[in-house]
């Protein structure tokens, strides 16, 4: 709560254009980092094609605002609802297989995602469309990068609560029994294509509620944005901050997003810098800096049990 | 013959992805791993070749171009070879009772580190090949090919054939084919586990050094980012042939380069590199144990 009242206040302060651009960029990759704690974090999925659904986001925005002129609050429903729908598509044969080989599909899926989107002259190809317009509240366009800061901020606040109810509902608990041992889960009645389907869905909603929002900070999108690199760099925030937990999430988006960008006079050491971090984190602390509580498959079997009784 | 010249073009690409290929297949058979940064190790091949090529033309006397490709393709396949033995005892030996999924992004760091440490030393830009070898072009059946083309193709089909033939003849081959069956087994009835898949991780290493000289020559043009692409190519020709197995990586490999070439040529250059990610997803949607896979590598 002290946190949130902080980060809506500081831009008060803080007048630098430059501090709120930033920090908008980070929210949008805090949400990106709820969506992927889903798949990732609770049902263990690795989806290396992530960043496809953050495009899809970012594009249907641009479309409707480049092309037909309509709102932006038009487009986000079809962002976020878009997403879910490649989500199923890309989902429904990937889901069937697992570990490394389910890491490669999606990592096709992304990278086909990229080069259609780079082939496609309707939008633009290499050069993406820009001259996006800015989402209106009421007749008050967010123009600023401080209030659309705000915006995001609401936005992100609310994502929280909604992922932790989702965390810890009947659904969330069915992706964490089934990551825990998948066999055991599916002989308690879970069903796992349908269970991982269901993550997949929300996270990849999640990304395109990302991409909406960052089609408009950056007023225009290309296929560079959403390259294959960009879905590990999700993959990062998640893992190095810690699986599962909040303020891991916020710390990984500081350690990939915030700093290399406030680094910026050291950009040509940066990625060489990061790089090793990389390479230390997984050798010396590879549950990230601040994870979630680690929760034992008893524990968890118990309380799916107790969800049973309770609605049977 | 357009078909012919298309055929040629691929087959000498697609000995480029099956020297990459090989590798993952033979790092997968011991360790049931994949090392992110393999990529890399081709992407500084070719830069050890670039280095050494700018000596050899500037040298006044200059080299007889046979001791000139030899020596590069030596120096290139042992920086390979080091390196990829390098990540091996740093990356994966003490992560070896990690979650599958952790070594695998610590190489997936490694390589982001290699890429920005030859990015550094030579810059962003594409880098020129300084030397160009005679190339002794010929014509077959109405298509253009040339010496270096042969060779390569040769040299790909006369290494990974050896390959097979050390792991089905030798006793160190026999001790990495047990290791590939059952880890623990294999440890138990004396092989050293450690020791076969360092070489396991040498003998991709320098391979990957290797294809990394042979493409600097053939394009001329080399960038650090080089190996990311180069490697899903690579894995896509393991996975395409059947993986954890050295035969299926040699016809993946080519297999994947005469593809590329034909949709390159008959539908349309822009989607060439979609190809292998097509390929790669019906691959494990549809026939997982490729081509003359065996078996199905073991994942409960």
């Amino acid at each position: 709560m002290v946190a949130l009242a902080l980060a809506a206040v500081w831009p008060f302060w803080i007048q630098n254009v430059y501090y709120h651009t930033v920090a908008l960029l980070a929210l949008i990759y805090v949400l990106l980092g709820l969506g992927m704690n889903v798949l990732m974090g609770h049902a263990g999925l690795v989806h290396a094609g992530y960043a496809a659904f953050w495009g899809v986001g970012a594009y249907v925005v641009a479309i409707f605002s480049t092309k037909f002129g309509l709102s932006f609050w038009m487009a986000l429903p079809v962002s976020v609802v878009g997403a879910a729908v490649l989500a199923v598509l890309v989902g429904i044969p990937a889901i069937r297989v697992s570990g490394l080989y389910f890491v490669l599909v999606t990592l096709g899926f992304g990278a086909i995602f990229e080069l259609a989107m780079t082939n496609w002259d309707y939008v633009g190809g290499p050069n993406g469309l820009y001259g996006i317009d800015p989402p209106q509240l009421g007749s008050v366009p967010l123009q600023t990068p401080r209030q659309l800061y705000w915006l995001v901020l609401a936005v992100t606040a609310l994502s929280v609560l909604v992922m932790h109810r989702v965390a810890n509902s009947r659904v969330g608990r069915a992706w964490n029994y089934l990551r825990e041992d998948e066999v055991a889960a599916q002989a308690f009645g879970v069903n796992p294509v349908w269970s991982k389907l269901q993550a997949a869905v929300l996270g990849a909603a999640w990304a395109g509620l990302a991409g909406a929002f960052f089609a408009v900070r950056q007023t225009a999108v290309a296929p560079s944005s959403f390259t294959f690199l960009e879905s590990f760099v999700v993959i990062l925030i998640v893992s190095l901050g810690g699986l599962r937990s909040l303020p891991g999430t916020v710390v990984g988006t500081v350690a990939m997003i915030v700093l290399p960008e406030l680094l910026r006079p050291l950009a040509q050491y940066r990625f060489l810098v990061f790089g090793a971090a990389i390479v230390l984190m997984m050798l010396f602390r590879p549950e990230g800096l601040w994870p979630g509580r680690a929760r034992r498959h008893e524990e968890i079997a118990r309380e799916w049990l107790g969800s049973r009784g309770r609605s049977a | 013959m357009l078909f012919v010249q298309h055929l040629i073009n691929g087959l000498t690409i697609g000995a480029v992805y099956a020297l990459i290929a090989v590798g993952f297949s033979l790092v997968w058979a011991t360790l049931r791993s994949v090392n992110f940064a393999h990529g890399d190790l081709y992407m500084l091949g070719a830069y050890v070749a670039l280095g050494i090529g700018n000596v050899v033309a500037a040298s006044a006397g200059g080299w007889h171009p046979a001791l000139a490709v030899l020596v590069i393709l030596l120096a290139a396949a042992v920086t390979g070879l080091i390196v990829s033995v390098g990540i091996e005892r740093a990356i994966f030996r003490p992560l070896r009772r990690a979650p599958e999924a952790v070594p695998i992004l610590a190489t997936l760091g490694a390589s982001i580190l290699i890429q920005n440490v030859v990015f550094l030393a030579f810059g962003s830009a594409f880098n020129s090949f300084p030397l160009s070898l005679p190339r002794g072009p010929f014509t077959i059946a109405g298509a253009r090919a040339n010496v270096m083309q042969v060779a390569m193709v040769g040299l790909a089909v006369l290494v990974i054939l050896g390959l097979h033939v050390f792991l089905g003849r030798t006793k160190l081959g026999t001790a990495m084919r047990a290791t590939s069956w059952d880890r623990e087994v294999a440890a138990l009835m004396g092989v050293d586990v450690n020791r076969v898949i360092q070489v396991a991780f040498a003998i991709a290493g320098a391979l990957a050094g290797a294809a990394g000289a042979f493409v600097g020559f053939y394009y001329g043009v080399i960038t650090f980012f080089m190996g990311f692409l180069a490697a899903v190519k690579g894995f896509t020709a393991a996975v395409f042939g059947g993986f954890g197995n050295v035969r299926g990586a040699l016809l993946g490999g080519l297999l994947l380069g005469v593809f590329e070439a034909l949709a390159a040529g008959y539908v349309s250059g822009r989607w060439k590199d979609a190809i292998a990610f097509v390929v790669l997803i019906l691959i494990i949607l549809v026939r997982p144990t490729g081509i003359i896979g065996e078996r199905l590598p073991a994942r409960v």
